[in-house]
């Protein structure tokens, strides 16, 4: 599905009534939004009810959407105040329940069935990511889904810049050394 | 680790990241959210428009249908039956009017009796008014020219009276013998019937005062002038009985 129109375009001609920009403008952001998600999330039940209703807002929200806005800033803010939402609410039950605040266990179901190798080295990167705290797993998605800046990051997530550039420092450092034996496979 | 190893690393990092976070959103996550986008601009969910534009169509509708109807019904008749009335009255008060100024109602102040023939003439005047105005009017004179036709005719046969009366006979005898205004006035109107009539009740008048000679003058012009009509016998005989005696005395022209 091939189309010339810039993201901005596309989402200007949706709400104008045409799907077929929709669909075009899905099936670019379909997998870097659920991949954000999912590991943010680390929960496939969670990123795919995260996913959804990210797009629905988007659908809701088509009249709103201005051109310059950026469409691919617009929609991983609303995945990003969405999961910060989720979180929220994480953390509301986790204390309620015992105070602790541990992170969400990688879901044992999210095994991929492509290939075994494939899965393995997949497996190994959930772990990864999963070693990692919130906000530098949130920076290190963002930047690598989203493709946002340090200074977008850092507006996104409230703090300054230079903080975003140490947690996305010690992000990639932890998951270098967590993949180094992956990453040496991988090497041609 | 040099600055370049670092970023040697981190571009190994992301492409590793690809390649394993290949992931999908689950069966079915797809298919509900392109649904909820095509319904959301679906063409029938346009907003409808308001309930009261239905009633207000029937109403313009209705509006329309009636004026049309209004519009196509046949035409009226050119003099209506109240249209004809109301035409009439005015007409008639008119001529009512008119006649009270003219010699007729100087006639009928001196108590003289109405003609006959009065009856037929008002209606044909009625029927005059009856008809449309521009035929109306040709066939109906002004009662002014009336009136005056009257006066001059009433002054002929006064004369004609005045010039044949016997001798000895006073005027004002003579003048008895005219007929009254409102009967003269009857006969122009009226039909040659009515003037007939007038004719006849003349002979007979002048035949009661003894003028026999301008009653046969009279008969003759009768016959000529109404030749479908037939005369009396009794007049006939009258004045037949009163010219074969002859006896002394008798008024004679």
């Amino acid at each position: 599905m091939t189309d010339s129109r810039s993201d901005d375009d596309l989402m200007l001609a949706y709400a104008r009534g045409d799907v077929r920009a929709f669909d075009v403008l899905y099936e670019r952001y379909r997998k870097p939004l659920y991949r954000y998600l999912f590991h943010a999330a680390r929960n496939r039940a969670v990123a795919d009810e995260l996913f959804q209703d990210v797009w629905m807002r988007i659908i809701d929200a088509r009249k709103r959407f201005r051109k310059g806005a950026g469409f691919k800033r617009y929609a991983f803010r609303i995945a990003h105040n969405r999961l910060v939402d989720h979180w929220r609410a994480l953390d509301r039950r986790r204390e309620e329940a015992d105070g602790s605040r541990t992170e969400a266990q990688a879901d044992p179901a999210d095994s991929p069935e492509a290939s075994v190798e494939q899965a393995q080295h997949r497996a190994e990167l959930m772990q990864a990511l999963g070693q990692l705290s919130r906000v530098q797993r949130e920076a290190f998605l963002l930047q690598q889904e989203a493709g946002l800046s340090l200074a977008e990051i850092a507006e996104r997530s409230g703090v300054g810049r230079e903080t975003v550039k140490s947690r996305l420092r010690y992000a990639t450092g932890r998951l270098r050394t967590l993949l180094r034996p992956a990453a040496s496979t991988s090497e041609p | 680790m040099t600055g370049k190893h670092r970023q040697h690393d981190e571009e190994r990092l992301a492409r590793l990241y690809r390649e394993q976070g290949d992931i999908e959103p689950g069966p079915g996550v797809d298919q509900r959210i392109l649904t909820r986008a095509r319904d959301k601009v679906r063409p029938g969910r346009l907003p409808r428009p308001a309930h009261w534009l239905g009633g207000a169509a029937v109403a313009a509708s209705l509006l329309v249908a009636v004026s049309i109807v209004i519009n196509l019904e046949p035409p009226q008749p050119e003099w209506p039956p109240g249209e004809l009335e109301r035409q009439a009255e005015p007409a008639r008060d008119e001529a009512g009017d008119r006649t009270e100024s003219s010699a007729f109602s100087a006639a009928r102040s001196r108590g003289s009796q109405e003609a006959p023939a009065a009856e037929p003439a008002m209606d044909q005047i009625m029927q005059s008014f009856s008809r449309p105005p521009e035929e109306a009017t040709a066939d109906h004179r002004p009662a002014a020219s009336v009136a005056e036709e009257v006066g001059r005719t009433a002054r002929e046969q006064y004369e004609s009276l005045g010039a044949s009366r016997p001798p000895g006979q006073s005027l004002e005898e003579a003048r008895d013998l005219l007929p009254p205004v409102g009967e003269v006035e009857s006969g122009l109107l009226d039909d040659e019937s009515a003037e007939a009539n007038r004719v006849l009740w003349l002979i007979d008048r002048l035949i009661t005062v003894g003028n026999v000679q301008r009653a046969r003058v009279e008969i003759d012009r009768f016959t000529t002038r109404f030749p479908e009509r037939e005369i009396p016998p009794e007049l006939l005989a009258e004045l037949e009985r009163q010219e074969s005696p002859a006896p002394a005395g008798t008024i004679s022209p």
